[in-house]
Protein backbone atom coordinates (compact mmCIF):
# COMPACT_ATOMS: atom_id res chain seq x y z
CA UNK A 1 0.00 0.00 0.00
CA UNK A 2 1.53 3.22 -0.94
CA UNK A 3 1.36 6.20 1.46
CA UNK A 4 3.25 9.80 2.47
CA UNK A 5 1.66 12.71 0.85
CA UNK A 6 4.46 14.56 -1.80
CA UNK A 7 4.88 17.17 0.95
CA UNK A 8 5.90 15.11 3.42
CA UNK A 9 7.98 13.41 1.03
CA UNK A 10 9.94 16.78 0.05
CA UNK A 11 9.82 17.18 3.71
CA UNK A 12 11.51 13.66 4.06
CA UNK A 13 13.83 14.24 1.24
CA UNK A 14 14.95 17.96 3.15
CA UNK A 15 15.98 15.66 6.06
CA UNK A 16 18.38 14.12 4.56
CA UNK A 17 21.81 16.18 3.96
CA UNK A 18 24.45 16.06 1.49
CA UNK A 19 26.63 14.97 4.28
CA UNK A 20 23.95 12.17 5.67
CA UNK A 21 23.73 10.85 1.77
CA UNK A 22 27.52 10.54 1.38
CA UNK A 23 27.72 8.53 4.56
CA UNK A 24 25.08 6.43 3.44
CA UNK A 25 26.74 6.02 0.19
CA UNK A 26 29.46 4.98 1.44
CA UNK A 27 27.92 2.32 3.98
CA UNK A 28 25.54 0.95 1.23
CA UNK A 29 29.00 0.10 -0.60
CA UNK A 30 30.51 -1.78 1.79
CA UNK A 31 27.04 -3.20 3.72
CA UNK A 32 27.75 -7.14 3.48
CA UNK A 33 24.54 -9.62 2.46
CA UNK A 34 23.06 -11.61 4.83
CA UNK A 35 21.71 -15.22 4.29
CA UNK A 36 17.78 -15.04 5.62
CA UNK A 37 14.97 -18.25 5.11
CA UNK A 38 12.45 -16.77 1.93
CA UNK A 39 9.62 -18.12 4.55
CA UNK A 40 10.13 -15.07 6.43
CA UNK A 41 8.97 -13.05 3.14
CA UNK A 42 5.57 -10.75 3.85
CA UNK A 43 2.27 -12.58 3.95
CA UNK A 44 0.09 -10.84 1.59
CA UNK B 1 22.79 -17.10 13.05
CA UNK B 2 19.83 -19.34 12.96
CA UNK B 3 16.65 -17.90 11.98
CA UNK B 4 15.01 -21.25 11.23
CA UNK B 5 12.39 -20.24 14.95
CA UNK B 6 11.97 -17.08 13.90
CA UNK B 7 8.78 -18.25 11.41
CA UNK B 8 6.29 -18.82 13.61
CA UNK B 9 6.74 -16.36 16.15
CA UNK B 10 4.03 -13.95 15.01
CA UNK B 11 2.31 -13.52 11.25
CA UNK B 12 4.02 -10.31 9.69
CA UNK B 13 1.42 -9.19 6.93
CA UNK B 14 0.75 -6.18 4.91
CA UNK B 15 -1.21 -3.71 6.40
CA UNK B 16 -5.14 -4.23 5.44
CA UNK B 17 -7.89 -1.25 6.23
CA UNK B 18 -8.55 -2.90 9.30
CA UNK B 19 -5.82 -2.15 10.95
CA UNK B 20 -6.53 0.99 10.65
CA UNK B 21 -7.78 1.44 14.34
CA UNK B 22 -5.06 -0.41 15.61
CA UNK B 23 -1.99 0.97 13.99
CA UNK B 24 -3.89 4.72 14.86
CA UNK B 25 -3.50 3.89 18.68
CA UNK B 26 -0.02 1.50 18.61
CA UNK B 27 1.69 1.71 21.94
CA UNK B 28 5.37 0.97 21.76
CA UNK B 29 6.47 4.12 23.51
CA UNK B 30 8.90 3.14 26.67
CA UNK B 31 8.90 5.34 29.95
CA UNK B 32 12.27 6.40 29.96
CA UNK B 33 13.04 5.96 26.39
CA UNK B 34 11.92 9.09 24.29
CA UNK B 35 13.27 7.93 20.93
CA UNK B 36 10.09 5.30 21.37
CA UNK B 37 7.71 7.88 21.22
CA UNK B 38 9.14 8.84 17.67
CA UNK B 39 8.47 5.41 16.19
CA UNK B 40 5.30 5.77 17.67
CA UNK B 41 4.06 8.85 16.24
CA UNK B 42 5.39 7.59 12.59
CA UNK B 43 3.49 4.50 13.62
CA UNK B 44 0.18 6.18 14.44
CA UNK B 45 -0.04 8.76 11.43
CA UNK B 46 1.27 6.68 8.67
CA UNK B 47 -2.41 5.23 7.76
CA UNK B 48 -4.06 8.55 7.07
CA UNK B 49 -0.66 9.95 5.02
CA UNK B 50 -1.30 6.59 3.04
CA UNK B 51 -4.92 6.92 2.43
CA UNK B 52 -4.14 10.89 1.65
CA UNK B 53 -2.03 10.09 -1.54
CA UNK B 54 -1.31 7.36 -3.87
CA UNK B 55 1.61 8.84 -5.49
CA UNK B 56 4.04 8.24 -3.19
CA UNK B 57 6.10 4.60 -2.32
CA UNK B 58 6.01 3.53 1.52
CA UNK B 59 4.01 0.86 3.15
CA UNK B 60 2.80 -0.33 6.41
CA UNK B 61 3.59 -4.37 7.98
CA UNK B 62 1.48 -5.18 10.82
CA UNK B 63 2.86 -8.07 13.11
CA UNK B 64 0.05 -10.23 14.65
CA UNK B 65 -0.74 -13.10 17.32
CA UNK B 66 -3.69 -14.43 17.33
CA UNK B 67 -4.73 -13.95 20.64
CA UNK B 68 -3.40 -10.92 20.98
CA UNK B 69 -3.50 -8.95 17.44
CA UNK B 70 -1.80 -6.47 16.43
CA UNK B 71 1.58 -6.70 17.85
CA UNK B 72 3.93 -4.98 16.34
CA UNK B 73 4.27 -2.71 13.37
CA UNK B 74 7.07 -1.19 10.45
CA UNK B 75 6.68 1.30 7.97
CA UNK B 76 8.70 1.41 5.24
CA UNK B 77 9.42 3.46 1.96
CA UNK B 78 11.43 4.29 -1.05
CA UNK B 79 13.43 7.31 0.15
CA UNK B 80 15.81 9.70 -2.00
CA UNK B 81 18.58 9.75 -0.99
CA UNK B 82 21.33 9.74 -3.77
CA UNK B 83 23.90 12.14 -3.46
CA UNK B 84 23.45 13.25 -7.31
CA UNK B 85 20.68 15.96 -7.98
CA UNK B 86 19.14 13.25 -10.02
CA UNK B 87 18.14 11.05 -6.91
CA UNK B 88 18.08 7.00 -6.60
CA UNK B 89 15.91 5.80 -4.18
CA UNK B 90 17.26 3.35 -1.48
CA UNK B 91 14.74 1.59 0.71
CA UNK B 92 13.88 3.00 4.32
CA UNK B 93 12.47 1.64 7.87
CA UNK B 94 10.64 5.17 8.48
CA UNK B 95 9.83 3.72 12.09
CA UNK B 96 9.58 0.13 13.88
CA UNK B 97 7.71 -1.03 16.77
CA UNK B 98 6.80 -3.53 19.15
CA UNK B 99 4.38 -3.67 22.17
CA UNK B 100 6.09 -3.69 25.03
CA UNK B 101 4.96 -6.85 26.37
CA UNK B 102 5.76 -8.53 23.58
CA UNK B 103 9.22 -7.89 23.08
CA UNK B 104 12.70 -10.08 23.00
CA UNK B 105 10.77 -12.65 20.66
CA UNK B 106 12.30 -11.42 17.32
CA UNK B 107 9.13 -9.70 16.30
CA UNK B 108 11.40 -6.80 15.39
CA UNK B 109 13.56 -9.11 13.60
CA UNK B 110 11.01 -10.71 11.69
CA UNK B 111 9.21 -6.77 11.09
CA UNK B 112 12.23 -5.30 9.22
CA UNK B 113 13.15 -8.85 7.37
CA UNK B 114 9.57 -8.63 5.90
CA UNK B 115 10.10 -4.81 4.84
CA UNK B 116 13.08 -5.36 3.52
CA UNK B 117 11.66 -8.78 1.60
CA UNK B 118 8.77 -6.69 0.23
CA UNK B 119 11.17 -3.11 -1.03
CA UNK B 120 13.23 -5.61 -2.97
CA UNK B 121 10.29 -7.40 -4.54
CA UNK B 122 8.75 -4.34 -5.37
CA UNK B 123 12.00 -3.53 -6.93
CA UNK B 124 14.18 -0.96 -4.66
CA UNK B 125 17.28 -2.31 -4.31
CA UNK B 126 20.20 -2.14 -2.30
CA UNK B 127 20.90 -2.18 1.38
CA UNK B 128 18.38 -0.96 3.14
CA UNK B 129 18.79 2.04 5.26
CA UNK B 130 17.59 3.55 8.65
CA UNK B 131 18.01 5.81 11.72
CA UNK B 132 18.64 4.42 15.53
CA UNK B 133 18.94 6.50 18.15
CA UNK B 134 22.01 5.40 20.36
CA UNK B 135 19.84 4.46 23.29
CA UNK B 136 17.94 2.07 21.25
CA UNK B 137 20.27 -0.76 22.46
CA UNK B 138 17.56 -3.24 21.64
CA UNK B 139 17.62 -2.64 17.73
CA UNK B 140 21.23 -1.73 17.69
CA UNK B 141 21.75 -5.02 18.82
CA UNK B 142 19.01 -6.94 16.15
CA UNK B 143 21.36 -4.93 13.34
CA UNK B 144 24.03 -6.09 14.79
CA UNK B 145 23.32 -9.93 15.54
CA UNK B 146 21.22 -10.80 12.71
CA UNK B 147 21.81 -8.43 9.89
CA UNK B 148 25.53 -8.07 10.23
CA UNK B 149 24.96 -4.18 9.62
CA UNK B 150 27.01 -0.84 8.97
CA UNK B 151 26.50 1.73 11.85
CA UNK B 152 28.28 4.70 11.64
CA UNK B 153 27.50 8.04 13.46
CA UNK B 154 24.45 10.08 11.49
CA UNK B 155 26.02 14.07 10.57
CA UNK B 156 22.79 15.07 10.60
CA UNK B 157 21.85 14.15 14.21
CA UNK B 158 23.91 13.55 16.96
CA UNK B 159 21.39 11.46 18.70
CA UNK B 160 21.28 9.00 15.93
CA UNK B 161 23.16 6.55 14.28
CA UNK B 162 22.95 5.49 10.63
CA UNK B 163 22.44 1.73 9.64
CA UNK B 164 22.26 -0.11 6.55
CA UNK B 165 21.71 -3.83 6.45
CA UNK B 166 21.01 -6.35 3.26
CA UNK B 167 19.57 -9.51 2.64
CA UNK B 168 19.24 -11.69 0.19
CA UNK B 169 16.48 -15.04 0.38
CA UNK B 170 18.10 -18.70 1.05
CA UNK B 171 15.51 -21.88 0.39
Amino acid sequence: MKATSSNAKKKSDAAFSDARKVVIDRMVATTRVVKVPSNLRLHK
Amino acid sequence: MDWSSLGGVAEVRAYQQSDRGAARSFRCETPGQNFTRDAQRVIRRAPDEIASDSDVEAWIAVAVLPDAGVVGVVVYRAQAIGVELNQETRPFIAALGVRQEFRRRGIGTLLKTAAMFDMADRGIDGPTVSLVNRRNVPMLTLNQSRFEANVEPDPDDPKDLVVTAAIESVD
